[in-house]
């Protein structure tokens, strides 16, 4: 006969610790990789949207390039000025009665006639010219990044950029780099009356963008258009650079392009769980370089 | 020869005489010799090129020449107003930046000197005759009379030509002896240094 305490059963040894470590430790690595599923996805915007403003930039420095736009605006006007003070001349000679001065008065004003239309032609040639180098850098620009996206990876698929729309204008607000010319006081009255000039507080008075700059009769069947493009300020010359979308302006019409806008679509899919995708769109505006001083 | 040749062979060897008398003047503003001069105001024109100007290609007009023009009273040779810019394409005038009435007072006599900043090109030649041709025209118009143009001497030729080019001719002695009409516009241009002049008139 046994007296004393029954044995205990003993303790089970087999648990479920293991299963209850694998089991968080896998659901730490979801998280984990979920978390960096986030994280690349954050990082691939940033680097569309880096990718669209270079777009953006290398058609825009094409958009001015050596200033050659710049200087079409500011000869353009001085085109102007050289007809009215022709014209002026013509008037004055005509009514002095000497026929040598009135002679060469009306050749000195059919030569500035010519010129404009000269001038004009060679505006209409330039413009052309800048938006064809500016769509080819863009072009040029794009192809360089476009496969450079495509990841593939179980948990995550990205394509390769699936498109860019590139697409040009001005920024909203900038006008023509010409300071008013206030010698010739009746054209400024004229001017000014005709609502052709943007008169600043700071006192730089300059001449309105996208706009025919007509001179008074005879000579209001004459072209003279300026366009858009920042001023120098205090003889600084504005680079060609990142600007908000917001200002952008798409134009349609022939005068010159001073700004242009990228949109650029990539597609993510994810691989976890059920399958999705999202559609990332980013776009980036940039201006180019403004017009330097008058040599 | 009859009255009217006479008459005109005086007035050219008058003008020739007021040139050479108003030319000697002018040389001799650097050796400050006091003298008569048949002007009272002096435009200075200085030409330039822009060689950075107009490069996009098909470009018609690039290579673009300055130019630069002031005037001052003869009698304070310090005080310069500057007048205006012009630039030029070859021989063709692109545009003008006025910077200042031309204040010259009417009936006044006035002299064009023109310079050039660095050796000219053929291109800075004919813009610097049409750039002449210009303020012959601005003086006419104020009722000035041009009474000498000075033009550098290598230049001399390629200014004149330009003048031509512009109907601006050339009178030769022979032409004044089988009655040229002198009623235009009749300028003088000499070179400086002395050697070279001529006289044209536009009609």
């Amino acid at each position: 006969m046994f007296i004393g305490r029954r044995p205990q059963p003993l303790r089970k040894q087999n648990g479920n610790m293991l299963v209850l470590g694998c089991f968080t430790m896998t659901f730490s690595a979801l998280i984990i990789l979920i978390g960096y599923s986030f994280a690349g996805l954050v990082f691939v915007q940033n680097h569309l949207k880096n990718s669209a403003e270079e777009i953006a930039l290398a058609g825009a420095i094409k958009l001015n390039e050596l200033n050659n736009v710049g200087q079409m605006d500011n000869m353009i006007a001085r085109n102007r000025q050289l007809v009215y003070a022709q014209q002026a001349n013509y008037d004055e000679a005509q009514s002095s009665g000497a026929t040598e001065a009135q002679n060469l008065a009306n050749e000195l004003l059919d030569e500035s006639k010519q010129n404009a239309a000269l001038m004009e032609a060679e505006r209409v040639n330039l413009k052309t010219i800048v938006v064809g180098d500016s769509q080819l850098a863009m072009n040029q620009k794009f192809e360089d990044i476009f496969e450079s996206y495509s990841m593939n990876l179980p948990w995550l698929k990205i394509d390769r950029v699936s498109s860019g729309v590139f697409s040009m204008g001005k920024i909203a607000g900038v006008q023509s780099p010409v300071a008013e010319f206030p010698v010739q006081t009746e054209l400024v009255t004229n001017d000014r009356t005709q609502n052709l000039v943007q008169i600043n507080k700071n006192g730089l008075n300059v001449y309105k963008e996208s706009t025919n700059h007509k001179l008074p009769a005879p000579n209001d069947s004459l072209t003279f258009k300026l366009s858009s493009l920042p001023v120098p300020v205090n003889n600084q010359v504005s680079p060609a650079r990142v600007v908000s979308d917001e200002d952008f302006v798409q134009t349609y019409d022939d005068y010159f392009v001073s700004a242009t806008n990228v949109q650029l679509t990539l597609y993510v899919h994810s691989g976890l769980g059920a399958s999705s995708t999202t559609k990332i769109v980013v776009s980036a505006v940039a201006v180019a370089a403004g017009a330097s001083l008058q040599e | 020869m009859n009255k009217h040749h006479k008459l005109a062979a005086r007035l050219i060897s008058k003008g020739v005489l007021v040139a050479a008398l108003a030319l000697s003047s002018l040389t001799s503003i650097a050796k400050a010799e006091p003298i008569n001069k048949p002007y009272d105001w002096l435009i200075n024109v200085q030409t330039q090129q822009l060689p950075r100007a107009f490069t996009y290609k098909n470009s018609q007009i690039q290579g673009v020449i300055k130019a630069t023009v002031n005037y001052q009273q003869d009698s304070d040779p310090n005080k310069q107003t500057e007048y205006e810019y012009l630039w030029f394409h070859d021989s063709k005038t692109l545009g003008v930046e006025k910077l200042h009435t031309f204040d010259v007072t009417k009936g006044d006599g006035v002299a064009i000197a023109v310079t050039h900043k660095t050796t000219p090109t053929p291109e800075e030649l004919r813009a610097s005759g049409n750039a002449i041709v210009h303020l012959v025209l601005d003086s006419v118009v104020n009722k000035n009379v041009v009474a000498l143009i000075t033009v550098p001497y290598g230049s001399f030729d390629g200014i004149v030509a330009q003048m031509q080019a512009q109907n601006f001719q050339v009178l030769s002695n022979a032409q004044v002896e089988l009655g040229a009409n002198p009623v235009g516009i009749n300028v003088f241009v000499a070179s400086n240094p002395p050697g070279l002049m001529s006289q044209l008139i536009h009609y």
